[in-house]
Parts: C-alpha cells; structure tokens; sequence
C-alpha cells in the first residue's frame, strides 16, 4: 500500500516553501514521494467524463488502447526529459522562474491566463459531482449536446456543490488535501471496479464466451469500442487524436513546465517516470474504465450501429455520458460516493490553485474572499453543462494557452547562452514585461488559432507546431529586444 | 496498534476490489458486489484517518 504521507509532503512543500530560493539539498524528497503524488492527483472527477466522450467520439479498441499506450508514454517523457531536467537543476519554482525571465507582470499575466483556466477546470469537475446528485434526486440531467442548463434541479445541485466546495476551500484546505490522499487508494480501486464490472456485463449481455486474450479482445473491437461514426455533435477520434490527447491533457505540466514546482525537489531527474503513476493509473486504466460504463450504456441501449445512433439522435434518445448514473448502474452508492468523492477532492486544490493565481493580481486581497469569488465563479461555469460535454475540446486549449510559455523556459534554459543572448532577462534588465516573451506568447496563441481556424488543423494537434512557433519567436525577438535594452548587470 | 489499523485498512481494499473479481468470474450477484463495496467504503473511511497522514510513534 502507498502511504499518501510522502504524496501530501510534495503537495505541501511546492506550495509553501522555497518561493523565492532555490530548494536546498536537505529538503530534498525520495521516488516514492512522487509517485503517490501523480498516482492520487491524475485519479480525478474529470476522468469519468473524458472515459465516456472518448466512446462518444467514435475510439475503436486499437485506437484507444494503442493510443492511450503511445500517448501517456509521451507524457511521461516529457517529464523526463523536459520538465524534471530543468527542475532539479534549477531548483525554483514556475513562477519565480519566469518571474526572471519575463518580468512580474508578464508573469501576472500568465497567472491570470492560468486561474482562468483553473476555474473552468474546476466547473468541470463540479459538474461531474452535480450528476451524483440527480441520481439521488432525479431531477433532468443535462444531454450530450447540451450548452446551457437544462432545469431548476441541475442549478440547485450544481450551486449546492460548487458552494460546498469553495467555503472549504476557502477555510478548510488542509483537511480536504488530507482526506484526498485518504481517499485515493481507495478511488483507485472504484474505477477499477467500474471496469470489471462493465467487461462482465458485456459479457453477459453479448453471450460471449471469453476463453482467450484473442476472445477479449474480438469483444472489445466489435462491442466496447467498436469504431464506426462518432456520437452526433462530437468530433471523430482516431489512433492519433488518443495518442496527442493523453500526450497534451497535461501539456500545462510537462512542457508547459507547471511541474517545476513540483520536481524542484526531487534528487534526480529522471524522478520524472514517477508521472507514469498517473498516467498509466488515471490516463490509462480509468478512462478505459469509464468509457466501457458508457459503451455498455449505448449497448443496453441497442446502439450498436450507426445507423441506430442516428436514429435515436433524430428521435431524441440518446444517452448522455453523465458519470452520477453510470457509476451508479456499476458500483450502487460506493459509485455515487466515488463520483462525489473524485469530483469534490480534485475540485478543492484546483480552486485553491486559481485563488492563489488570482491573489497574485491582487495581493491586497484575503486569500479566503479570493478563494470564495473563484469558488464562485466555477460554480457558474459548472452550470453550464458544455463545458464537461465538450471537456476534451476545452483540456486541448488549456494546454495551448499556457504551453508557449513552456518552451520559452526550455529556450531561456538550454539556449539562450549559447546563442550569445541573456537568459533571465528581465531580471537582469529590471524589466517588468519581457516583451520577447509577452510577444511570443501572443504570437504563438495567435498563430494556433489560425492554424485550426484556417489550416484545418485541429485543436487536438496544434500544440506541437505552437511549441515549435513559440521557441523560434522567443529565439528571433530576443535578439531584436535584447539588441534595443541593455541588461543591468547586477552589482554593477 | 497502527500495525493493526494498516491490516484493516488492507483488507478493506481487498474488500473494494475483490467482490468485483467474484462477479466477473460469474460466482456473485451484482448486488452483492454492491453492498460489500458500500462495506468495504465504510471500513475504509472509518479506520485508515487514524494512521495514514500520522507520523509514526518512536
């Protein structure tokens, strides 16, 4: 058994300690320390929603099992090889790290791109507890297509837990941190159970006979995930939209460099594997568990050709992937709990993490009044049920958004030098607002937009060519802007 | 003490994941997989706060 101690000493330290400063030699931490971390926090309410819209977009068993193979390992190369290298070396965290190389307020700026995307984040997750709720109390849940709420029941649910979740995490953080490390091991073997028990009612309701790896897998190919068109309203998924969305759901993290933070305390850099506890566990085993809970919801409900999908969608009738129902037909009230539990746990530090991005902006401001205000304001997004319909859209751009600023650490870190440029520029120029970085990041976004406004690429892929823009950019402005302003040297 | 506590926190894990296994080999109703999981949550949740997140005793 995993003891979560080690798990809520990393969360604890990166938010706490060593600010300003890199981490010392002593306060170092062990690989098991953060292998409880990223197994806990990548076990969340949201992998109940993207299971189920992977379904919905149309996955054939290769697809996303190859796919989820594929890109959770190129998440935790990323780790590896981009985040944890420059981690352990520099030893500071994200902010303070790009508070030198591109000034505070480019770096409050970010914060505020950053909170933003925290709250949307969290409204997700409130919204997957709210569908617990609408078992207990039956109320009309929200549909598949579904933008704006759909009746007074849902608004009730979504306020009563979106409110529950921010006065605690407004007052009582430390206690719900304590109680999701608690909770995980236990989450865990939730979904897994979802899974086992979802394969056995396939089994029955199909008649299989499964004697072989070769039967399963003939099971998993024709019924679970059978391909073929994508629920209506949803986007197709192929092999390379599960291998970019496992590798870019986290993109924030690994090249977007948020993990710094985190990995600035490990003794070696290739602690970084430790991230395959997360994706292996949550990115793997959940969402392929999750998303059997809503294939065998299509199935029972005789969905199981094209042609009865669209019927159905003309006639009104198809399903919604809601997390609350499937659990419950899986797991009874355990399942409910479960949902609860995954939502209500992954939502508090991610509303603690936008408060504190927005209290950075303004610093004035109590910690709990700006906990409660973001607490807020992801309850109103929870509201709306488009923004976990469309989850696997909106992770997409959340890591676009903030990977531009990925590359330009990795560039400041590794190239800078060599190129004959400054690299912590705005610390040594005592500039706010490095406009080589501002401009990199405006560029970048603006580019991958018109990328998938005008190129045809879509969001799912874009982030690659975006790094790429991006670490030229910084490279080509640095050399306009570094030429115009001088650096202060410091003790000069 | 803690020594005992960690075993029934183990067994209760044991517990979440076990009746599941029964039923995909087609020797438990679903139900029943059911109540013992509501079980096996109780036990968790009541027993494991008392050790995990505690230092241990010198």
């Amino acid at each position: 058994m995993n003891d979560p101690n080690d798990a809520a000493e990393v969360q604890q330290q990166s938010s706490a300690e060593f600010e300003r400063e890199p981490v010392p030699e002593s306060a170092l931490l062990g690989f098991k320390s953060f292998i409880g971390m990223y197994a806990g926090e990548h076990c969340a309410g949201t992998e109940l929603m993207i299971g189920p819209l992977f379904v919905a977009a149309g996955v054939s068993a290769f697809d996303v099992v190859g796919g989820l193979v594929l890109g959770n390992l190129l998440a935790v190369l990323s780790w590896v090889f981009l985040c944890a290298p420059i981690a352990t070396r520099a030893r500071l965290t994200l902010y303070y790290q790009l508070e030198k190389i591109c000034g505070r307020n480019l770096v409050t700026l970010y914060n505020l791109a950053n909170g933003v995307m925290f709250c949307f984040l969290a409204g997700a997750m409130i919204t997957v507890s709210a569908t617990a709720l609408g078992v207990w109390f039956n109320f009309p849940m929200p549909e598949l297509n579904d933008i704006y709420p759909n009746s007074v029941g849902w608004v009730v649910a979504v306020l009563a837990v979106g409110s529950v979740i921010a006065v605690v995490a407004a007052f009582g953080y430390n206690a719900v941190a304590r109680f999701a490390n608690i909770a995980s091991p236990w989450m865990v073997l939730v979904f897994l159970v979802f899974g086992i028990v979802a394969l056995r009612q396939f089994i029955v309701e199909t008649g299989s006979e499964i004697s072989s790896a070769g039967d399963l897998w003939r099971l998993a190919d024709t019924v679970i995930w059978r391909g073929g068109e994508p629920l209506p309203g949803q986007i197709k998924f192929t092999f390379w939209h599960v291998t970019f969305f496992a590798w870019f759901c986290n993109m924030a993290m690994h090249i977007g460099m948020a993990d710094l933070s985190v990995f600035r305390f490990a003794k070696k850099s290739w602690y970084g594997v430790a991230s395959a506890a997360g994706m292996y566990v949550g990115h793997g085993m959940a969402w392929l568990s999750a998303s059997m809970l809503f294939a065998l919801q299509l199935y029972k409900a005789g969905l199981v050709s094209d042609a009865a999908v669209r019927t159905a969608a003309e006639a009104g009738n198809l399903p919604a992937p809601l997390p609350g129902p499937l659990a419950y037909g899986a797991a009874g009230v355990a399942g409910l709990v479960c949902v609860i539990i995954a939502g209500w746990t992954t939502a508090n530090p991610t509303i603690y993490r936008a408060g504190l991005a927005f209290q950075a902006i303004f610093p004035k401001s109590s910690r709990v009044k700006v906990t409660l205000i973001t607490g807020f304001i992801a309850t109103l997004a929870g509201m709306f049920p488009a923004l976990a319909m469309k989850l696997l859209g909106f992770v997409a751009i959340y890591g676009m958004i903030l990977m531009p600023m990925g590359a330009v650490i990795f560039v400041d870190f590794y190239l800078m030098k060599k190129l004959g440029l400054q690299s912590s520029y705005a610390s040594l120029s005592r500039k706010t607002f490095n406009w080589a970085a501002g401009l990199t990041w405006f560029a970048t976004m603006g580019t991958c937009v018109l990328l998938v406004k005008y190129a045809g690429v879509q969001i799912f892929f874009v982030s690659l060519p975006g790094w790429f823009v991006a670490a030229v950019l910084y490279i080509v402005l640095s050399k306009i802007y570094q030429t115009k302003i001088q650096p202060v040297m410091e003790g000069a | 003490m803690r020594l005992i506590l960690q075993l029934i926190s183990f067994i209760a894990l044991v517990m979440t994941v076990l009746p599941a296994i029964v039923y995909f080999s087609g020797n438990m109703e679903l139900d029943r997989v059911k109540w013992l999981l509501i079980l096996a949550t109780v036990v968790w949740f009541v027993v494991t706060p008392f050790w995990m997140g505690k230092k241990e005793q010198s």
